[in-house]
C-alpha cells in the first residue's frame, strides 16, 4: 500500500512536469507545423492567382501562414491547405470531381482521422457527432481531444455540393479536415462561429440554382484584405496526408434517361 | 470539466431547448432553396430514327420525337446531431401523361442506416450492377421505344411499388440493402387486385474494393396469377475502373417469374465499356438476351454511344448540367420460341438530350 502511494505520488508529481507523457507528444507538436518533416520543396508564392482560395479567419482563428498543394487529373482535383498561426492548426482536403456520375463517399471521422500525418499515433477521445448548417457550408463535425493534453480538434467534413444524381445524396464537392486550437473557442455557439468564417475567398461554397438569379453574397468581407496583408503562403510538394490523393470518388448510375421508370 | 464533457452537455441542451429539432436553414443565408426544401428539374428529348424487318417501309427512316420531364419537388431537415429527414414527390411533367406522380417517400437517415418508406425503387434496384454506358445508355437504354425488345440487363423486381427499405449502414467497403413491398402496386391503393404479386422482397448489395466494384441483387414475390411461377429473379455484376476507361460485365436471371411455363427461363448478359475524355464521353455495350416462353424471343444487341457534357459557370456557381448524346443501336432478334413471330433485324439511332437544374 505504502508503495503505491509513493510510486503514485512520483507518476503525479513527473506527469505534472510533464517530463511522461503517454504518448510521447507535448501539446506543441500538434500545434506547431513542422516543415522538416513534411515540406521539402517549400516555395513562397504571394499575391499570385493561384493561391487557393478557402480561407478561415474568425476572432478566434487568424492563420499566419498557409501552406497548399495542388492535385488535378481529369478525374478530379484536390486542394491541400494547412492553416497554423498562434495557437491554431488546420489541415484542410477540398476535393472537387469532375465528372456528372461520380461522387464522394465520404469515410466516418474515425477513418478521416489516421489521414492525417500530423494526428499520427496520437491517441483521440472522441466527442459526439453534430451537425451545422453554416454560413459557408453545412458541416457535419465532431470534436476531440487529441493527445494527452487539452488541444481541442474539431473533425469535420463539408458537403458543398450534393450530387443531383446520387439517390444516397452524397456530394461531388466537399471539404474534410480538422481544426485544433489551444484554448477557447471550445463552446458550440464559438465552434459554429468558426465554421461560419469559412469562406472561399469571402464567398459562401457552392450554393446550387440560386447561383442562376443572384450572385452569392459575401460572408466574410475581411477575409481577403487580411489574408493579403497577414498570410505567407507556402506551396509545398508533399502534403502529409496518407495516400494523397485521397480516392473516395464512387461511381453512379445516371437518373437519366430512366427518370419515368 | 474537461472540454469533451461540456461540449457534451450543451449538446444535450441546444436539442432540448428548441424542441429537439433544429431547422438549420435561414432564408437570409446565401445558400439554395435546397437547404431545406428544392426543387430539381429535369428533362429530356429524344429524336430517333430506325429500320427493322417488321415494320413497313413507309414507316421506317422517319425520324421521331419525344419529350419527358419531371419536377422533384424535395423537403430536407438535418438535426443538430446529424439526423437527416426528407422526402420527395416526383412529378411526371409529359403533357400526355394520366398518372403524374412517379415516386413520393420520405426518408430518415443517420448512423443507424437509411430508411424509407413510399413509392420508391427498392434495395435491388439501387445497389445493383449497372452496365458502364453513357448519355442514353446504349444497351440499356430505351431504343426498344423505336424499334426491338428490351434487353434484360438488369433483374426484374418490384420498381416503385409502395415499400420499406432499410439500407443499413455502410461496413467497411460493403453498402446492403433490403426492401419489403406486400403488394405489386403503388399509391393510395390499399386492396390486393386479382393476380397482382404479393410480399415483395428484395435485397441488394455492392462492395467497393479500390477500382473494383461488386454487385448483386435478388428479388422474390408471390405471383397469384393462375398457374403462374412465383418471382425469384436475381443478378450480379462487376465493374472495373481504371483512369479513364471503365468496364464490366454482369448477368441477370429471371428464370420463370410471372410465366405460367415452369421451364421458361428468361435471363440476360451483358458487357460494357466507357472512356471519357474531358466533357466528352464515349460507350459501348453488347447484351445477349435470352428467352425461351412460348412468346419469349432471344435477342443480340449491340451499342455504340457519345455524348458531351455542358456545365456552364454561371456566378461562380454550375447549376445547370446539359447533355448532348447519341446512340446506335443494332439487334438481331430470333423467331418466337413457339414460332408465332418472325426473326427480326434492325437498328436504331437516336438523338438525345437533357437538361438538369
Amino acid at each position: 500500500m505504502r508503495i503505491a502511494l509513493i510510486f503514485g505520488t512520483i507518476i503525479v508529481i513527473l506527469t505534472g512536469c510533464s517530463l511522461i507523457s503517454g504518448y510521447g507528444e507535448s501539446e506543441q507538436s500538434i500545434l506547431i507545423d513542422d516543415d522538416k518533416i513534411y515540406s521539402k520543396n517549400v516555395s513562397e508564392e504571394r499575391n499570385s492567382s493561384e493561391l487557393p482560395n478557402l480561407m478561415i479567419l474568425s476572432k478566434d482563428v487568424a492563420p499566419t501562414a498557409v501552406k497548399y498543394h495542388y492535385f488535378r487529373n481529369k478525374k478530379q482535383s484536390q486542394t491541400y491547405q494547412s492553416f497554423s498561426g498562434e495557437g491554431i492548426l488546420a489541415e484542410t482536403l477540398n476535393i472537387s470531381l469532375n465528372k456528372r456520375l461520380l461522387v464522394l463517399d465520404i469515410p466516418p471521422f474515425k477513418e478521416q482521422a489516421t489521414k492525417w500525418l500530423k494526428l499520427s499515433g496520437k491517441k483521440i477521445q472522441w466527442g459526439k457527432k453534430r451537425f451545422y448548417n453554416s454560413e459557408f457550408s453545412p458541416v457535419y463535425y465532431r470534436a476531440a481531444k487529441v493527445g494527452n493534453k487539452n488541444t481541442m480538434c474539431i473533425f469535420f467534413n463539408m458537403p458543398y455540393k450534393i450530387s443531383k444524381q446520387d439517390h444516397f445524396e452524397r456530394p461531388n464537392k466537399a471539404i474534410i479536415g480538422y481544426l485544433c486550437k489551444k484554448s477557447g473557442a471550445n463552446r458550440l455557439a464559438a465552434i459554429k462561429s468558426i465554421f461560419d468564417s469559412f469562406s472561399f475567398s469571402g464567398k459562401p461554397a457552392e450554393t446550387g440554382i440560386m447561383a442562376l438569379i443572384k450572385k452569392p453574397d459575401t460572408i466574410n468581407k475581411n477575409a481577403v484584405p487580411y489574408y493579403s496583408k497577414n498570410v505567407q503562403f507556402l506551396k509545398i510538394s508533399n502534403p502529409p496526408i496518407k495516400g494523397f490523393p485521397q480516392d473516395l470518388t464512387e461511381a453512379i448510375d445516371s437518373v437519366s434517361p430512366e427518370i419515368i421508370e | 470539466m474537461s472540454i469533451i464533457n461540456k461540449l457534451g452537455v450543451a449538446a444535450i441542451a441546444l436539442p432540448v431547448a428548441v424542441g429537439g429539432l433544429t431547422l438549420t436553414a435561414t432564408s437570409s443565408k446565401a445558400a439554395s432553396v435546397n437547404e431545406y426544401f428544392g426543387i430539381d428539374y429535369v428533362n429530356e428529348f429524344v429524336l430517333g430514327t430506325y429500320k427493322d424487318d417488321s415494320t413497313a417501309d413507309s414507316a421506317e427512316n422517319n425520324p421521331e420525337i419525344y419529350a419527358k420531364g419531371e419536377v422533384h419537388f424535395k423537403g430536407q431537415v438535418k438535426t443538430d446531431s446529424g439526423l437527416t429527414i426528407g422526402g420527395e414527390i416526383e412529378f411526371t411533367a409529359e403533357s400526355d401523361a394520366t398518372n403524374n406522380i412517379d415516386e413520393i417517400y420520405a426518408y430518415v437517415s443517420g448512423d443507424f442506416g437509411r430508411l424509407e418508406v413510399g413509392d420508391q425503387d427498392g434495395a435491388a434496384d439501387k445497389l445493383d450492377w449497372s452496365v458502364p454506358k453513357v448519355g442514353f445508355g446504349q444497351v440499356d437504354g430505351d431504343y426498344n421505344n423505336f424499334a426491338g425488345n428490351d434487353s434484360t440487363v438488369n433483374l426484374g423486381e418490384s420498381s416503385d411499388d409502395t415499400k420499406i427499405t432499410y439500407y443499413l449502414p455502410k461496413f467497411g467497403n460493403l453498402a446492403l440493402g433490403i426492401s419489403w413491398a406486400p403488394l405489386d402496386d403503388e399509391g393510395s391503393t390499399a386492396e390486393i387486385t386479382s393476380g397482382e404479386e404479393t410480399d415483395q422482397i428484395e435485397v441488394g448489395a455492392k462492395y467497393s474494393m479500390g477500382d473494383i466494384t461488386l454487385n448483386g441483387a435478388y428479388y422474390q414475390a408471390t405471383d397469384n396469377d393462375a398457374g403462374a411461377e412465383d418471382h425469384s429473379t436475381w443478378s450480379v455484376g462487376f465493374t472495373y475502373s481504371f483512369g479513364d476507361f471503365k468496364v464490366g460485365a454482369g448477368h441477370a436471371n429471371n428464370g420463370a417469374s410471372g410465366q405460367t411455363d415452369a421451364n421458361a427461363d428468361v435471363n440476360g448478359t451483358t458487357l460494357g465499356a466507357t472512356y471519357s475524355d474531358g466533357a466528352m464521353a464515349y460507350g459501348f455495350s453488347v447484351n445477349q438476351t435470352e428467352n425461351s416462353a412460348a412468346t419469349g424471343q432471344d435477342q443480340d444487341t449491340i451499342s455504340f454511344g457519345a455524348e458531351y457534357t455542358f456545365e456552364p459557370v454561371v456566378n461562380d456557381s454550375t447549376p445547370v448540367t446539359a447533355v448532348v448524346a447519341a446512340d446506335l443501336t443494332m439487334f438481331d432478334r430470333a423467331a418466337s420460341t413457339n414460332g408465332a413471330t418472325a426473326g427480326d433485324d434492325g437498328w436504331v439511332a437516336i438523338l438525345y438530350t437533357s437538361i438538369e437544374f
